[in-house]
């Protein structure tokens, strides 16, 4: 009866599982959404709205809202995650991509079409 | 304590209360997107404000008739726009941000029922076009300043000012109509129905059996079909073109037709009161089909910037109209408001039917024949304005 009762009270008391939690540095990491985001010449173009990543969990491109005017005429483009340059400015983050304005205008829209989703990526 | 005349303080308001409302429009997704908002919530809110704006259009219109106290009606749906503007600006998250769209949808549904109210009572039947008219006219100057004025804070200062100087405009607004005299003749129809007689007779849909409300709905859904989505497309296709520079561009093909509203509504009230409504509508609607045109043949966008003086020229006249016309065909009735929040109905679901098959279209068949769609939907707008619609004056 009391090796029931202590058996009881063993499986009623919290079991604390091993979990492993690692702490980052607030200042080491970046939240993406809503980022501004700067063309080669260091113009701001617009700002990250999304991320896509592939299947075997790498991500793949930033999808950003490129110009427009307080919201009118705003275009979405998918840029490669190889062209993101990210770059601390003492306090601030600058998050850069390595192609011109004129790369950038010229970009199709994303999703695309048929063909499939438009990534503006470097030359291979 | 300084005190507006009537037509000063209704100026004034009209100017504050379109300054206020600029920052609700196309600003939002982009406003949120910068706290960090996924594009599936953004979404979500959109279609709650849209579908809070199209549920309570109808009953906002049929409270405005049955208030007597329309001013104070006004001032508090005012102050309830601005603490959705702080809202907004304090607040970005979930809960508040549907809520402030839900109050701000509500609140601008009882605003401008309301302040075409007033200005029947102001200005009495003879004088309601030219007042009418010059309310369009406040309204663009307000709404072309506060777009100036909210790119230059957005850029400038940060994404959330610009719902604090919203909220800002709202209070200004609301404090000017409490420094407002009434007017000192209440100018009213004589044998209005009185609000039971009304009661017994009026589903509010009841309405479209006059045939004169429901062609004008017809040339209402058409004008928006034709007119809605031509700026966001064109706009789109500028910064394709232009890259990230785009935004000056398009501020100017938005702030030239709102000088145009502002400078030519006074105008056209009068020329609707002199040689009557049908002459100014078939006008304004006759710049529609030109502008699709002209998008479709021309890509300059500075070009650009001049044919968007025609989009000025056919809002006046729209602008115009839809609160006049909803006075005349009410005319010994008191359902003005209601007339009003149908036509905005009407509005709405054309610019939401643009906007969609813009959309298709662009995606399937691209631009070009977008602009063609928008120039036939502008002329079948003409003609049935032109052969259908009767003289309502």
């Amino acid at each position: 009866m009391s090796r029931a009762l202590f058996l009881l009270l063993l499986m009623s008391a919290p079991v604390l599982a091993e979990q492993v939690v690692a702490h980052f540095p607030a200042a080491n990491v970046i939240s993406l959404l809503g980022q501004p985001i700067n063309d080669r010449e260091g113009h701001e173009i617009g700002r990250i709205v999304d991320i896509l990543a592939s299947r075997d969990g790498q991500t793949r491109a930033a999808v950003a809202d490129i110009g427009g005017f307080i919201g009118i005429g705003a275009r979405r483009i998918a840029i490669s995650w190889k062209l993101l340059r990210f770059q601390r400015n003492g306090d601030t983050w600058v998050i850069g991509v390595d192609a011109s304005g004129e790369e950038v205008a010229a970009a199709p829209a994303f999703p695309g079409g048929a063909e499939g989703i438009p990534v503006l990526t470097t030359a291979p | 304590m300084i005190r507006l005349g009537p037509s000063r303080g209704l100026d004034a308001f009209n100017f504050l209360v379109a300054a206020s409302q600029t920052g609700f429009g196309a600003f939002i997704p982009a406003y949120l997107a910068t706290h960090a908002w996924t594009q599936v919530e953004i979404g979500i809110v959109l279609t709650i404000q849209t579908v809070t704006t199209i549920v309570l259009q109808v009953p906002a219109g049929m409270l405005v008739d049955a208030t007597r106290k329309r001013g104070r009606l006004v001032s508090w749906a005012v102050l309830v726009v601005g603490f959705a503007a702080l809202l907004l600006a304090v607040l970005p998250m979930r809960l508040p941000v549907a809520m402030a769209l839900i109050l701000q949808a509500g609140a601008s549904g009882l605003i401008y029922p309301a302040i075409a109210a007033i200005s029947l009572a102001i200005a009495g039947r003879a004088g309601l076009s030219l007042r009418l008219g010059r309310n369009a006219s406040y309204a663009a100057i307000g709404g072309g300043v506060g777009a100036a004025a909210m790119g230059l804070l957005g850029s400038a200062i940060g994404p959330r000012w610009v719902f604090v100087m919203a909220a800002v405009m709202s209070a200004a607004a609301a404090l000017c109509l409490r420094l407002t005299r009434p007017p000192k003749v209440r100018t009213v129809d004589a044998a209005l129905p009185t609000l039971e007689e009304d009661i017994a007779h009026a589903h509010p849909f009841s309405l479209l059996r006059d045939r004169r409300v429901l062609i004008f709905a017809v040339c209402i859904v058409l004008f928006n079909l034709s007119s809605g989505a031509l700026l966001p497309v064109a706009a789109v296709e500028m910064t394709r073109r232009m890259g990230p520079s785009s935004g000056m561009l398009i501020a100017a093909w938005i702030i030239i037709p709102q000088v145009v509203v502002a400078l030519l509504s006074p105008l056209a009230g009068q020329l609707a009161e002199h040689r009557g409504r049908r002459p100014v509508l078939v006008a304004g609607f006759m710049m529609l089909p030109l502008r699709g045109l002209l998008f479709m043949l021309i890509a300059n966008p500075y070009a650009l910037g001049a044919v968007q003086v025609l989009d000025g020229l056919a809002g006046a006249a729209y602008g115009l109209m839809i609160p006049l016309m909803a006075n005349d065909v009410t005319r010994g009735t008191n359902r003005a408001s209601l007339c009003l929040s149908l036509f905005g109905l009407a509005g709405a679901f054309g610019s939401a039917l643009s906007t969609t098959l813009a959309g298709v279209t662009v995606a399937a068949a691209g631009i070009s024949v977008a602009y063609g769609l928008m120039t036939l939907a502008g002329l079948l707008a003409v003609l049935v304005a032109y052969l259908a619609l009767p003289e309502t004056k």
